[in-house]
């Protein structure tokens, strides 16, 4: 009992940010039927500035936070406004070849300027833990699961009570018909990857005290979160939420009773099991413009 | 039991997409050498319909026949290689090659060479290639584009896309052709030389299937209509019949604008 | 071989209404330019233009796939692994004289793709990609895994010197004819189905499937032809790669390998026939020439994709005809 009371603990630490990566992922796509291939270096480019603003300028884990995220989701609004916006009508080889392009180059710049070597956040609670019950958490964990959480809720509430919210979704249901009542639509789409990024960046400074800093960091990332989107259905939020924590336990558990080498395949697996018997994902519908 | 003068038989066809049903048990045909109309207010359940005897919904309960055949299930690339052949509500064509080469494109299903008639150019391969090229002109002719021949289709304004449509699906040479809301966006003009189009086309032997809200092109180009309201079938018959017909004037709540 | 000129829909240089007269004469002008460049150039360009011909065919296996019917395949580059790893395995593993084990490559390869391409090529869109992604990705862990079939991440060695009949390819230049009429072949190929009935199906699916399958044309039927094409002429590339370097590890199924190959069809030219082959060459020699350093490579790949995918959406070769275009516009204004 223990032990699957710390694996499912663990399971959900963990979900919660494949969670929160996956929502900016498929609202990217959901939205802008833009399948974002740089999307794990985002997420790794989150984690280098937190790393960089922490240890390197020694501001501290909890600044650093907001910094990564701030600087991040810039270069990703920049990203979208030269390289995404022309493509607005290009169809989504073009998209997925102009994305495929900036994760290569993030990945190898970042390589270039910060080396290979891999590198990790000073855990800021210095290791302590905290124990509910016979689980065993370690804070730093915890502080995670409470800012993804928190990340989350507070993006369902924008999206829900604003404005700016109600654009979105009307933008998301039908893009020319948000276009004929005066919606902006280029900018709710400029918003939209802004805010998938800002997720994606989050993440990344999150896990960036928990797992090891590098630059190949975004590529299993990436590949988990288009495996949790798909089984979501592109496009569909709380699918994604669903399928961020579904396979975090499934992680946590397959590592804890089977073993940690073939953790990363379990995603996979996962992935080409549901496919074969639901195409569209465990909750996605058919859709014309997939 | 069919009629042998049946090209297309419809015959309690149901859709229903969760708690709504959108179209309910409608019984149509379309005779050889006709040209037949489908009209109803907005949301009436004509894209649906449409959708159904393209092969592009599936049906929730009835039957599709082609000239007796039982095509209820049939994919829509098997309807096409059968001689039906549809065109699309919203744009759809080859945007990204020349009119001429679109038009060669639609020829497939009256060609038969396959890839290694390509690889090895034989007689089959070489005569269609040439065959293809004859029979796009003739096509581009038919309807004035031969002039855009070689831009690029994506390039040409709407009107003359849509009748880039209509050239892809004339090129199939179909039995049976089935037009989706073709008149949409074309002015008075474009219109009637809409509705001598279609007519042409059934001088020719293909018998049309068309769904329109423009008044003026059903009533010149069609012999016969259904009307549909609500997912139902309302009313058919000859276009003056309809006009008169109490129950489509209601089912339009009179809002509809006068027929030529 | 009576081409009336090709038909190209896309702005493409090496074909608009050449008479066959001046046809035979280019041919035998290039054949003649092939088969004397070994012999003015340094070993070194010889062994870029070797490899140049190997990423000719392999683009343009790619830009079947991705260029005519409008899929991209991310998982391309797997077909390319299989070919190699194929040939390699016959001959090290089993004795199997060159031309066998090369031929074996490319069947070897479109078997892969008969398999997967079922599964794969009805999804649509973005679901296709990252599946096709995915199924790399498994195939590359297997691969590195498998090491009683493949020698896991270490590889096949000593894949000997390749050779037909008892004529060995033991200088650069043999290889290069080799390679060079392989390259030739495949481009052969590849004009012949694009010109044809076929040729029109791919385009029809890349251009609207639901058009193209109003008129007739089976999406599953003819996007698994051009997989399997597309990955048989991978394989054979992979095949002539394996004996060139006589070296080949689990990377050839890796993103790098996918990457270059994107990137040579996307700069060159999509959807055209000599795109892939004037990215192919540029991507090779450039980096050379311009002595970029290694470790730069990936940087300015993923700038000239995405620069290419928005500036030049046709690549270098609509490069041409759109500058004449803008210069008579211009001149006419």
């Amino acid at each position: 009992m223990d032990l699957f009371a710390q694996l499912l603990t663990n399971g959900i630490i963990i979900g919660a940010t494949y969670a929160l990566i996956a929502i900016g992922l498929t609202l990217i796509f959901g939205m802008m039927r833009v399948v974002n291939f740089a999307h794990g270096e985002f997420y790794m480019l989150g984690a280098y500035v937190a790393m960089s603003a922490a240890s390197g300028l020694n501001l501290g884990y909890f600044v650093s936070l907001p910094i990564a995220v701030v600087s991040v989701s810039i270069v990703g609004f920049a990203f979208e406004r030269v390289f995404l916006r022309p493509l607005r009508n290009a169809g989504i080889l073009s998209t997925a070849l102009v994305t495929i392009g900036f994760s290569i180059f993030l990945q190898n710049t970042v390589l270039l300027i910060w080396g290979p070597r891999p590198g990790q956040v000073a855990d800021p609670f210095g290791g302590a833990t905290w124990m509910l019950g016979d689980v065993s958490v370690t804070k730093i964990r915890l502080f995670a699961l409470v800012v993804a959480v928190a990340a989350m809720a507070l993006l369902g509430a924008v999206i829900k009570y604003t404005k700016v919210g109600r654009t979105m979704r009307a933008t998301f249901q039908d893009r020319e018909a948000a276009a004929l009542q005066g919606i902006e639509v280029d900018r709710v789409f400029s918003l939209s990857f802004v805010v998938g990024v800002a997720l994606a960046s989050l993440a990344g400074a999150l896990l960036s005290t928990i797992f090891v800093v590098s630059p190949d960091m975004g590529n299993t990332v990436n590949l988990k979160s288009f495996a949790v989107v798909i089984l979501g259905g592109l496009g569909n939020i709380p699918g994604a939420v669903a399928g961020g924590f579904l396979l975090g336990l499934a992680e946590s558990f397959g590592a804890g009773y089977i073993s940690t080498g073939y953790k990363d395949g379990i995603s996979f697996l996962l992935l080409i099991m549901v496919l074969l018997v639901r195409p569209y994902g465990l909750f996605g519908r058919e859709s014309s413009e997939a | 039991m069919t009629d042998t003068a049946d090209l297309l038989q419809v015959k309690g066809l149901t859709k229903r997409f969760g708690g709504v049903t959108a179209v309910n048990a409608v019984n149509l045909e379309v005779k050889q050498g006709e040209i037949v109309g489908l009209i109803g207010p907005n949301g009436a359940g004509k894209t649906t319909l449409f959708g159904l005897v393209t092969g592009f919904v599936k049906p929730s309960a009835g039957k599709v026949y082609f000239r007796g055949a039982d095509i209820t299930h049939m994919p829509p690339h098997r309807r096409g290689m059968l001689g039906i052949v549809c065109t699309f509500q919203k744009t759809a064509l080859f945007p990204d090659v020349t009119v001429e080469q679109a038009v060669r494109m639609g020829q497939h299903r009256k060609t038969s060479a396959g890839a290694l008639d390509a690889l090895l150019g034989t007689p089959r391969h070489q005569r269609e290639e040439d065959a293809t090229r004859v029979r796009a002109a003739a096509v581009l002719d038919l309807l004035g584009l031969t002039a855009c021949a070689r831009r690029q289709a994506g390039s040409l304004s709407y009107g003359q896309q849509r009748l880039v449509e209509l050239a892809i699906a004339l090129a199939a040479d179909p039995d049976l052709l089935l037009l989706d809301e073709p008149a949409a966006g074309l002015n008075a003009t474009e219109s009637a030389e809409l509705v001598n189009v279609i007519q042409a086309v059934r001088d020719r032997g293909t018998s049309v299937f068309l769904v329109e809200h423009d008044m003026s092109v059903i009533m010149q180009a069609c012999d016969r209509l259904y009307v549909i309201a609500f997912g139902d079938k309302i009313a058919e018959g000859r276009p003056q019949e309809i006009q008169e017909n109490e129950a489509v004037i209601e089912a339009y709540l009179g809002s509809q604008h006068a027929a030529a | 071989m009576s081409d009336r000129g090709s038909e190209s829909e896309r702005p493409d240089p090496t074909g608009n209404a050449i008479s066959p007269a001046v046809r035979v004469a280019l041919i035998l002008i290039a054949a003649a330019a092939v088969a004397g460049f070994p012999y003015t150039v340094d070993g070194y360009t010889l062994h870029l233009a070797i490899l140049s011909g190997i990423a000719v065919i392999a683009a343009s296996s790619l830009n079947l796939v991705m260029g005519y019917v409008g899929k991209l395949s991310l998982g391309h580059a797997a077909f390319y692994g299989i070919g190699a790893y194929t040939s390699a395995l016959l001959a090290t593993s089993l004795g199997v004289p060159t031309w066998l084990a090369i031929l074996a490559a490319a069947p070897a390869a479109a078997i892969g793709a008969l398999a997967i391409g079922p599964i794969v090529l009805w999804l649509r869109g973005a679901y296709f990609i990252i599946v096709t992604l995915s199924f790399s990705i498994v195939l590359q862990l297997v691969i590195v895994n498998w090491v009683d079939l493949t020698n896991g991440p270490m590889g096949i060695l000593g894949i000997p010197l390749p050779a037909i009949r008892s004529f060995e390819f033991s200088s650069k230049t043999s290889y290069f004819y080799l390679v060079a009429a392989s390259a030739a072949l495949t481009i052969w190929c590849i004009r012949r189905l694009i010109n044809s009935r076929t040729g029109r199906a791919f385009e029809a699916l890349r251009e609207n499937e639901n058009v193209a399958m109003s008129i007739g044309v089976s999406k599953l039927h003819y996007s698994l032809l051009a997989f399997c094409i597309g990955a048989g002429f991978a394989g054979l590339a992979g095949a002539l790669y394996a004996y060139y370097v006589s070296v080949i590890t689990p990377e050839m199924f890796g993103f790098d390998v996918m990457v270059t190959m994107l990137v040579m069809v996307a700069v060159g030219g999509k959807g055209t026939l000599s795109g892939p082959v004037i990215g192919a060459i540029l991507v090779t020699f450039v980096p050379e020439q311009l002595r970029i350093v290694q470790d730069y490579r990936l940087s300015i790949f993923g700038v000239a994709l995405m620069l290419s995918v928005v500036l030049m959406p046709n690549g270098l070769v609509s490069l041409g005809p759109t500058l004449i275009r803008h210069w008579q516009r211009w001149r006419h204004s």
